[in-house]
């Protein structure tokens, strides 16, 4: 195994420990790293937005993909689409950069299920990256700052706007 | 325990009852089908607004939405479409997460029948009631509930018995000067929006303080007229008021005499309770008004309470209008002024409120709301529909957040009432509890587009004026769902009205509905300014003919 791909490993693990076994059922090991890599590719680094990982958007949907008001079609579509990549593209992790980057493009040009796919996870990647940090994602307000977003106040105190 | 009086519902229908009559002593209970919730509760939280947190899930509570396709009409569940018609379930109801523009309405509007004859198709006719008799009751609310402006002439100001607002107008955006300017070369008259946001303390209530994320979300400092805020809280404080919050009432049932004994509810848990009074007020907001009549049935009421002429339900009401978009940048105003947080627009352009020939409406000019999941997640889809991805995705978002800021014309019209928009109840479609969901029919009368049309003509050249980019118009007959009202028009009329000109059911003398089912036309702005003021006028009725009303 490439010591880069070994980080991803425990990258994803840590991940999945701090998560609920509910969580770990729905979403396997193996398709959290594919979900990675793509959410990367959906929002990449670049010299004014921060990517993907610096925001954690695997962590928000992860941590929030199990509660009830997530939407069950879209669980469903983001859950599937996922096993059905894998089937469709077993080597994807052994593809170069580039050349993960040229598949996604492709697929949702060629196909609307792919389409469909991504675009749910590019919503629930926005939702990452905007959303209050006590969610998961917006990693040290990374995303409101990217944009000076001027934020609302009072910030929650909880998740899903429970009583104080 | 049998109660004075219960208010099935708490948001600004249900408001000034709660008030009035606690205070003059009569023991109310207020059955709410949400839940308690207070300032510190609430948040500028994006998530908490994009899902069903303060409203019910749609795939267990839904309603069905009954549209012309195909040459005929279909329903279509909310579950299927993601439409819904719930507004807020919580103590305070939808006004808590109002935007609070609050216009009167004008001494036509109660007569527009007369003023312009009933177009063809059409179900128009003149209130009960005139201007007079409402004014006191605007100008209470501008009071109590708290109303913040400036008065200024323009053609169709209405009368007042106060010169100005008490509560002074909130602090705008430099936008504004751009919007004077376009509207003064065009000889168009802009005024400032009166908002339901006080601006000075008030009691326990703080003012504004500009949190920058306002519509669509509760207050956090009690500033926002909500009927919780400004009246409930009050009222709680003469120990009159008990208050059964998740209580879900599923029907009101009658006594031989007809009338209403009790009401029957359902806990969160589902399990059924009765509630006995001696006076009932629904206000429910009109869909789920309509619906909980439609709903109880019995022999004394075959067709659903009060609904032996078969009104209940027709002439639903809703805006038709729609939105205009234009973005501005540092060409028009440097940044850190066109960004400055939390400031207001409020601007209202109503020279064609009235025309020679027909009734016109209302343009409100707004930003657009913060929110940036929603704005950010629209940029995901390109001119062409495609999907924007990766850096193009990125860059996107970056150059539009930075650089650029919408400004909103939202048109306020008239919804012509007529024979395909109102509510019914099926059998064939039931929520989680097996009680029959509400069906809304929403066929628009063919002039309520001609009309916004006529008006989006007139917005657009002021952001021609202002050098807007990107200006996209969404015209269209389609209801808005935060805007309801009709379903139990009042008149003097019991074959052709369901309310008296109190609002008092002519078949149930003990039952009042105070939400916005009583209008027979809506004006052209939110309805929420005269909802509150008619159900202070129904209280005042209340109170000094209570002892009459329940014998």
């Amino acid at each position: 195994m490439k010591r880069r791909t070994f980080i991803k490993f425990t990258t994803v693990w840590a991940l999945l420990l701090s998560s609920n076994i509910v969580i770990a059922r729905i979403i396997s090991k193996n398709n959290l790293i594919i979900l990675d890599e793509i959410l990367n590719i959906i929002f990449p680094k670049t010299s004014t937005m921060s990517s993907a990982r610096e925001f954690k958007a695997l962590n928000y949907l992860v941590q929030n993909i199990s509660h009830k008001t997530f939407d069950d079609d879209d669980k469903v579509l983001i859950v599937d689409g996922t096993k059905d990549f894998i089937e469709s593209f077993p080597d994807f992790l052994n593809l170069k950069e580039d050349e993960k980057k040229e598949l996604i493009f492709r697929i949702i040009k060629n196909s609307s299920y792919a389409k469909s796919w991504i675009s749910k996870l590019t919503y629930y990647g926005v939702e990452a990256m905007f959303s209050d940090p006590i969610y998961g994602g917006n990693f040290e307000q990374i995303g409101w700052n990217s944009v000076k977003h001027n934020i609302g106040y009072p910030r929650p105190l909880k998740t899903y706007g429970q009583k104080i | 325990m049998i109660y004075d009086v219960c208010v099935v519902g708490s948001g600004a229908g249900a408001g000034p009852i709660i008030y009035e009559l606690s205070k003059v002593g009569l023991k109310v209970c207020v059955l709410e089908k949400g839940d308690i919730y207070n300032e510190k509760d609430f948040s500028k939280d994006e998530i908490v607004v994009r899902r069903d947190i303060y409203t019910p899930n749609l795939k267990e509570e839904y309603h069905t939405v009954e549209e012309f396709i195909d040459g005929s009409w279909t329903k279509f569940p909310t579950y299927e479409s993601g439409w819904s018609f719930w507004n807020g379930s919580l103590l305070g109801g939808s006004s808590n997460f109002m935007s609070g523009y609050f216009h009167r309405l004008k001494p036509n509007d109660f007569k527009l029948a007369s003023i312009y004859g009933v177009p063809k198709n059409s179900n128009i006719v003149d209130w009960p009631i005139n201007y007079d008799e409402l004014e006191p009751y605007y100008t209470k609310v501008e009071e109590l509930v708290g109303v913040s402006g400036k008065v200024q002439e323009y053609a169709f100001l209405e009368p007042r018995s106060t010169k100005d607002f008490i509560y002074p107008p909130l602090n705008e955006n430099k936008i504004v000067d751009l919007i004077d300017k376009a509207c003064k070369d065009l000889d168009y008259t802009s005024i400032k929006t009166p908002r339901a946001i006080i601006s000075k303390q008030k009691d326990f209530r703080n003012p504004c303080y500009y949190s920058n994320y306002c519509g669509s979300y509760a207050c956090s400092s009690g500033a926002k007229g909500s009927s919780r805020a400004s009246l409930i809280k009050d009222a709680l404080l003469t120990n009159d008021v008990e208050i059964i919050p998740n209580a879900f009432v599923i029907k009101l049932n009658t006594t031989t005499d007809k009338k209403i004994k009790s009401a029957t509810y359902l806990t969160k848990n589902g399990t059924k309770k009765e509630l006995e009074a001696k006076l009932f007020v629904v206000a429910a907001q009109a869909v789920e008004t309509s619906r909980l009549l439609l709903n109880s049935k019995d022999e004394n009421f075959p067709n659903g309470v009060a609904n032996n002429s078969g009104n209940v339900g027709k002439n639903f009401l809703s805006s038709s209008g729609g939105i205009i978009s234009a973005t501005f940048d540092e060409t028009h105003l440097p940044l850190k002024d066109l960004h400055a947080s939390g400031l207001f627009v409020n601007r209202s352009i109503m020279d064609w409120y009235y025309t020679k020939e027909f009734k016109g409406g209302v343009i409100d000019v707004l930003f657009e709301h913060q929110n940036p999941i929603r704005r950010a997640s629209s940029l995901r889809w390109d001119e062409n529909g495609d999907l924007r991805i990766g850096e193009e995705l990125q860059n996107a978002i970056f150059e539009t957040f930075t650089k650029t800021r919408t400004l909103n014309m939202e048109i306020f019209l008239d919804w012509t009432p007529n024979d395909n928009a109102f509510i019914s109840v099926d059998e064939k479609y039931k929520d989680k509890y097996g009680i029959p969901v509400a069906n809304i029919r929403i066929g628009a009368h063919e002039r309520d587009l001609e009309i916004a049309n006529f008006i989006k003509e007139k917005a657009l050249k002021v952001f021609e004026k202002m050098g807007g980019k990107n200006i996209v118009s969404d015209i269209s007959a389609l209801p808005s769902s935060n805007l309801q009202a009709g379903g139990c028009r009042f008149g003097d009329n019991p074959k052709t009205s369901v309310l008296n000109k109190y609002c008092q059911a002519h078949e149930v003398s003990n039952l009042f509905v105070t939400d916005g089912s009583f209008m027979p036309t809506g004006g052209s702005v939110p309805y929420t300014f005269t909802i509150y003021a008619n159900s202070f006028r129904v209280a005042e009725y209340i109170k000094n003919n209570y002892n009459k009303i329940i014998v």
